[in-house]
């Protein structure tokens, strides 16, 4: 088995010039699958039987929801890969991913109230997916005021990772008990901001949208990386030519 | 076309929703674009302090 | 090892235990900031005890959540600022065994009392006599789940600035689980439903917990201390 390439994953100037060149093609990608997806979303795809045409906030409700998700899972995943073989690199990503995924509960919060309010009536409902997103946010906040608040960056870098690792364990557990909580109050159980029932016409243009955010969180974890990587890159050599 | 953007009258709600999340995907691009810049600035600045 | 395993978890105890009745008033804060918790709810709700009765678990768990958040306070700081962390984790001993006793003597002093003593609370929010049992066992088995969760971002924290609000942070939202089930432990113990249910989760999040905390919070220590 080569391993090379998960040598060269640990060098920070490999890793600089990867980014670098990658960026932007991915972040293209994205555009143009973002767009397409918006147009078979709100142009092309028939109105819902139940919701008519509120069902459309989908396209970016969902989206955003599963971004912050992939967002916890790969900042935790970069973190015990950081802590268990020492990289650097991984660090700078698992900082990396922090920011985005944060924005991105908002969203899903944000537009999950916007949704909640047509549909339920009331801006805010202890739905159990939306309770659990609120939870990832305070999570997620959690995790980039422990990496504030610590001064040597790589005991920053250490003491987050641990927590981004107990917090992916907690994650199931608490959506777990959030779900648990949430069946035990009967009127509740009729408020579950679930995805309708959907037909081909409308569920192409929602795969697009994930496969659209997917490549913009990499392009944005792209950008993000570099910038992490010089922080952490004291006197390198390759800095010198990477910023000149 | 005045339909399309009343949404069948969840317009109020469907424009804000995908304003929200256009205008998070766009911060968060300026975001990122402009910690680079800044890291790019102090690394510089290391560089001229240490030569 | 086995029989140096137990030893060094005995001197632990031992010491902690010692050091602990020097300074009786730090056990008491916590029992104190609970009773107050809970005096504070009536206050901002309603004297009525049949109305109270309904936001009793609500209120006890929080109260009881908060007042352990408090309590972490007092597991490792003294021994941090003492340099005594720093011979536990130099020792070539487990650090890990160590922590975990450090966190069972912990419990003891802040989570256990509390639950003992939280009766005279739950009574005066309106919880019927017969639920007491059931509600002093979910307290009991939870707050030992908060103090092994705690006991990892109390290492967390150690190296930190304002250690204190940063802790409370991130313990809040990692205690969700412990509260949602313990709260329902007592809701149903108020029915006069079975329990079971509810209290097997908090046995699992407690042995999951005795698996896993004692090695994040060595982790974490080992951090804070390089």
């Amino acid at each position: 088995m080569n391993w090379t390439w998960f040598h060269r994953l640990g060098s920070p100037p490999h890793v600089y010039g990867f980014a670098e060149r990658w960026a932007p093609w991915f972040g293209g990608a994205a555009a143009l699958a973002i767009v397409v997806a918006l147009y078979g979303g709100l142009i092309l795809a028939p109105a819902d039987y139940q919701q008519k045409d509120a069902f459309r906030m989908v396209y970016v409700h969902a989206p955003s929801a599963w971004l912050s998700l992939m967002a916890y899972s790969t900042m935790a995943v970069a973190a015990a890969v950081g802590l268990i073989w020492r990289m650097k690199v991984a660090h700078s990503a698992a900082a990396a991913c922090a920011p985005i995924g944060a924005w991105f509960t908002v969203a899903a919060l944000g537009t999950g109230m916007l949704w909640g309010k047509p549909m339920w009536g009331t801006y805010w409902v202890w739905d159990p997916r939306l309770t659990s997103e609120l939870l990832l946010l305070f999570l997620y906040i959690g995790y980039m005021g422990l990496r504030a608040a610590i001064e040597d960056p790589q005991k920053a870098d250490k003491a987050s990772a641990v927590f981004a690792i107990v917090g992916v364990v907690n994650v199931p557990i608490i959506k777990f008990s959030v779900n648990w909580w949430n069946s035990l109050h009967q009127e509740a159980t009729v408020m579950r901001m679930g995805k309708p029932t959907m037909n081909g016409d409308m569920l192409w243009p929602l795969m697009l949208m994930f496969l659209g955010f997917t490549l913009y969180f990499a392009t944005v974890v792209l950008i993000r990386l570099r910038a992490e990587l010089l922080r952490r890159e004291r006197s390198a050599s390759w800095v010198r030519e990477a910023v000149a | 076309m005045s339909e399309f953007f009343a949404m069948d009258g969840y317009g109020v709600y469907l424009w804000p929703s995908f304003a929200l999340g256009i205008g998070v995907i766009v911060l968060n691009v300026i975001l990122a674009l402009r910690s680079l810049a800044a890291a790019k600035l102090e690394a510089r600045r290391r560089l001229q302090v240490q030569s | 090892m086995r029989s140096g395993a137990s030893t060094v978890a005995r001197l632990v105890v031992e010491r902690d235990l010692r050091l602990a009745f020097r300074k009786p008033s730090q056990l008491l804060q916590p029992l104190l900031f609970f009773m107050i918790v809970a005096t504070l709810f009536p206050l901002t709700l309603t004297p009525e005890l049949s109305r109270l009765r309904d936001a009793a678990p609500g209120v006890l768990w929080i109260g009881a959540l908060l007042s352990s958040v408090l309590a972490l306070e007092f597991l490792f700081r003294d021994d941090a600022q003492d340099g005594t962390l720093e011979q536990f984790a130099l020792s070539g001993q487990s650090l890990t065994w160590m922590l975990f006793a450090k966190t069972c003597t912990h419990w003891l002093l802040s989570g256990l009392p509390l639950a003992l003593s939280a009766p005279v609370a739950a009574l005066a929010l309106g919880v019927p006599a017969t639920a007491l049992g059931s509600m002093v066992a979910s307290l009991a088995l939870g707050s030992f789940a908060l103090s092994l969760l705690g006991a990892i971002s109390a290492g967390l924290t150690l190296g930190a600035r304002r250690g204190g609000v940063l802790l409370s942070l991130l313990t809040l939202p990692l205690s969700v689980p412990v509260l949602v089930f313990g709260a329902d432990a007592t809701q149903r113990a108020i029915a006069g439903a079975a329990i079971a249910p509810p209290m097997y989760m908090l046995g699992a999040i407690a042995v999951l917990g005795v698996t896993l905390a004692p090695l994040a919070a060595a982790a974490a220590v080992r951090i804070g201390l390089e």
